[in-house]
């Protein structure tokens, strides 16, 4: 896929708000898979499950729910799942840094495969954390507490690893998310040092972005982080309860607070409660709809911008509105900015 | 060769420095004995104890980065990571004091948030002046709707907040009169919190204080012989000047740090154990009105709390599983698991867990006089589930901390006696009666021929398994 020449952006508008309490508590993560189906990775202690969710949401908290994992050491079980990730052919991949490995399922959530051990070594791991597939369908993973990334072949052999603990450019402390873009540059989120730092395919530093603070374009402990196919990324920002957008370039855009709305499955919860419906009134409502401890964001084909609301056990989405543009439509780069009237 | 530390080597006793970590935090590995008895004096190690600022505070965005969910267990489980790793002892420890004092359970109001911020302000509070803590515990809406005071309104009072203030929190039965109840509820009037969202459909909210001042009693009120128009700080001034206040107070810390007392209801009836040392904390406090630094260094300096080595002090159930998990290294870093510890079928699990078995199940006190302590602690049931507990956190020699002491405890061929002393000492200078001495010995000799190593773990185990690593 090429990257337009430029983009005319319209906006990006709050969509809908996805799923509830009890149904996806502490979503973590979601992963995209066949036709409407979202996959929604709950973490919390003692508690590691996948929900297979619909795009449009649920109609009741009743109706019956899908799903596999749990808690657990066994293959197939999950203890600290930070990561869930598909592959063109529907299978599906979780990193656990608890257990320190990945994990792959088939589309049903059968469990299929495992590679890696809790180690420093080659083929190990202390605490993956976040990981992605790049453009030769290998894996990129945040190998956290050995503050290095490295990469696998899809049936989990070795190939190579980048990286150091510290706070120099190019050094990582704790890192947690990571993606690759159509270009094979790799984008990860430095969790302990509160930046992005952008690596060629080959690991050399092409950029860094932020810094700590809550202002536009800092961080507070970054965690998931995912680049569309125009080259904008996004940030999940943690300690900030929003998520940061970027252009190509590194250059801030804007924040998403959070917009939520009662979703389809809530709204339908709602009206057989009356006596929540009544605090709703007493409270101070507005605190209901921003973002709480995001630790995800993902962006599908259709540029809808998901962000599992960590601690208020819900996904907000979001609608990329724009104009792809040309040469004609879109002037080259100017050195200077400028006070002309145009 | 190990190096076994003697105090007059060092800067301060290793041994009344290993007593001082236990009661003021919660014990101290053998590395932290070494660092503090060779950097610092006794008084120097106070001063830092009573000035936590002087030290990082934990990182809690690395906590919760891997400890996450909604259950108590989980956030009693965070508290119990705090309490193991923090470089501010005190502060911990003066936070679950003041949970002791003034126990507010989960079970009530089933509203996480609210408790966990009161232990955020139990925290914050713990050693500043006894007006701002009463002050805050009656603007926390974990207390306000625990003790109906959100139910204290102007024309129709509810005394419970201002009656337990008065008997539970500040002075004692005796020193008031159900006329001074009367006007202190009538004063706390209007204190409430702003509704917090319900949990369905998207989670917890907290709740805030809020003072309605069209709900609140603004007539002349009459409290302990004072006569004005008093709002809730009012009767709190009023209280902390009292002398009834201090020496309540000074008795919670006494009973709390130095010696096991009989339990408050009894307090109106029976002496302190310890009269002299009541007096001498409550000059302190009217001295210093109410500061808490200045109370506690008096009492840490002081020749009762370094004669109290060998008085008895039945490590709370919390004291105990901290201590162990801090010797143990097992959590040092955050690793599954904690929660375990803090499960109770009260929260909704299936199981009790360790703290629930022995008895304190910590964000659920019992009752409004929280937990009854010292040897009540103790039943034949309670016993043996901490000693097998802490049998089986010592039971993995690849835990850092075990496998620090196995290195540095000796040899199996080494000098019985010697061989125990060691193990003591690297169980954070334990003090055991003569006859477990001759036990453990004993024991070091019936090892000889073993694998060193394994030989010695078993030995450390066995030493920390004893009746006599249950006391503070």
């Amino acid at each position: 896929m090429t990257r337009p020449h430029g983009l005319l952006r319209a906006g990006y508008p709050y969509s809908t708000t996805l799923g509830m309490r009890r149904v996806t508590n502490f979503p973590t993560d979601i992963a995209f898979g066949e036709e409407n189906i979202l996959y929604v990775l709950l973490r919390s202690e003692g508690v590691a499950t996948i929900r297979i969710w619909s795009r449009d949401d649920m109609e009741e908290l009743t109706d019956e729910l899908k799903g596999f994992g749990n808690f657990g050491c066994e293959d197939g079980q999950l203890r600290w799942p930070v990561n869930i990730i598909t592959d063109d052919s529907g299978n599906i991949f979780i990193s656990d840094e608890a257990n320190h490995r990945i994990s792959k399922f088939d589309p049903d959530g059968g469990f299929i495969s495992k590679f890696g051990r809790h180690g420093q070594g080659e083929g190990e791991f202390d605490g993956p954390s976040g990981f992605a597939l790049d453009i030769n369908e290998h894996f990129i993973i945040c190998d956290s507490k050995n503050s290095r990334i490295q990469r696998y072949t899809k049936d989990g052999e070795y190939i190579n690893s980048f990286g150091s603990y510290g706070s120099e450019p190019g050094q990582f402390n704790l890192p947690w998310g990571v993606d690759c873009d159509e270009s094979g540059d790799i984008y990860i989120s430095d969790w302990g040092n509160h930046r992005v730092q952008i690596f060629s395919p080959d690991g050399d530093l092409k950029n860094v972005v932020g810094e700590f603070g809550s202002g536009n374009g800092q961080f507070n402990r970054p965690t998931g982080i995912t680049v569309d196919n125009h080259g904008d990324f996004y940030v999940a920002d943690w300690g900030n309860n929003r998520v940061l957008m970027y252009n190509s370039k590194g250059q801030y855009i804007w924040s998403f607070y959070g917009d939520a709305t009662l979703s389809k499955v809530a709204r339908n919860y709602m009206l057989t409660n009356a006596v929540p419906n009544r605090l709703r009134e007493m409270g101070k409502l507005e605190s209901e709809k921003f973002l709480r401890r995001p630790r995800s964001v993902r962006i599908d084909d259709d540029f809808r911008l998901y962000i599992p609301d960590f601690e208020s056990y819900r996904i907000q989405v979001y609608q990329k509105d724009f104009i792809e543009l040309d040469q004609t439509q879109y002037a080259g780069p100017l050195r200077n900015p400028t006070l002309e009237v145009t | 060769m190990v190096k076994i530390y003697k105090g007059n080597a060092m800067k301060s006793d290793r041994q009344l420095v290993a007593h001082l970590m236990r009661r003021a935090g919660f014990g101290a590995t053998p590395q932290d004995l070494d660092s503090l008895t060779s950097d610092k004096s006794y008084e120097e190690i106070i001063d830092d104890l009573v000035t936590p600022e002087r030290f990082e505070p934990i990182d809690m965005s690395y906590v919760e980065r891997y400890y996450t969910g909604e259950p108590v267990a989980v956030h009693v489980g965070k508290w119990l990571y705090r309490m193991a790793n923090t470089k501010r002892p005190l502060e911990e420890k003066m936070s679950l004091f003041l949970h002791h004092i003034f126990p507010v359970a989960w079970g009530k109001s089933e509203h996480g948030p609210s408790l966990y911020r009161e232990i955020e302000m139990f925290r914050s509070t713990g050693l500043t002046n006894f007006k701002h803590i009463l002050l805050q515990l009656s603007q926390d809406p974990a207390m306000l709707f625990w003790l109906d005071n959100h139910e204290n309104h102007k024309d129709e009072i509810n005394e419970n907040y201002g009656r337990e203030l008065l008997e539970l929190f500040s002075m004692g039965v005796g020193n008031y009169t159900e006329n001074d109840i009367k006007n202190a509820s009538r004063a706390f009037t209007g204190w409430t919190f702003r509704q917090p969202l319900s949990l369905y459909p998207y989670g917890h909210h907290h709740a805030d204080f809020e003072f309605l001042p069209e709900d609140h009693d603004y007539d002349e009120k009459v409290f302990l012989g004072h006569v004005g128009n008093f709002d809730g700080e009012d009767i709190i001034d009023i209280i902390v000047e009292q002398n009834a206040a201090a020496k309540f107070l000074s008795r919670h810390l006494y009973n709390f740090f130095v010696e096991d007392e009989v339990q408050v209801p009894s307090w109106e009836t029976i002496d302190p154990k310890n009269p002299q040392a009541i007096e001498e904390l409550s000059k302190a406090y009217m001295e210093s009105k109410g500061d808490m630094r200045h109370i506690l260094k008096t009492l840490f300096n002081s020749d009762f709390f370094k004669n109290s080595l060998t008085l008895s002090k039945v490590k709370s159930p919390t004291e105990l599983i901290v201590g162990v998990i801090k010797q143990t290294g097992e959590f040092n870093t955050p690793t599954p698991g904690i929660h375990e510890f803090a499960v109770t079928t009260l929260n909704g699990s299936a199981i009790e867990g360790p703290l629930a078995i022995m008895g304190q199940r910590l964000m659920n006190p019992p009752t409004v006089e929280g937990w009854h302590t010292g040897s009540e602690w103790i039943d034949s049931g309670t016993l043996s589930e901490r000693i097998g507990f802490v049998e089986k956190q010592f039971a993995d020699p690849t835990k850092p901390g075990v496998s620090e002491m196995v290195s540095r405890a000796g040899n199996l061929d080494d000098n019985p006696s010697e061989l125990v002393d060691r193990c003591l000492d690297l169980l954070g200078a334990v003090n055991v009666r003569h006859e477990t001495y001759q036990s453990l010995t004993d024991y070091a000799r019936e090892l000889k021929g073993l694998e060193d190593s394994a030989g010695v773990h078993n030995l450390i185990q066995m030493t920390a398994s004893t009746v006599d690593y249950q006391f503070a």
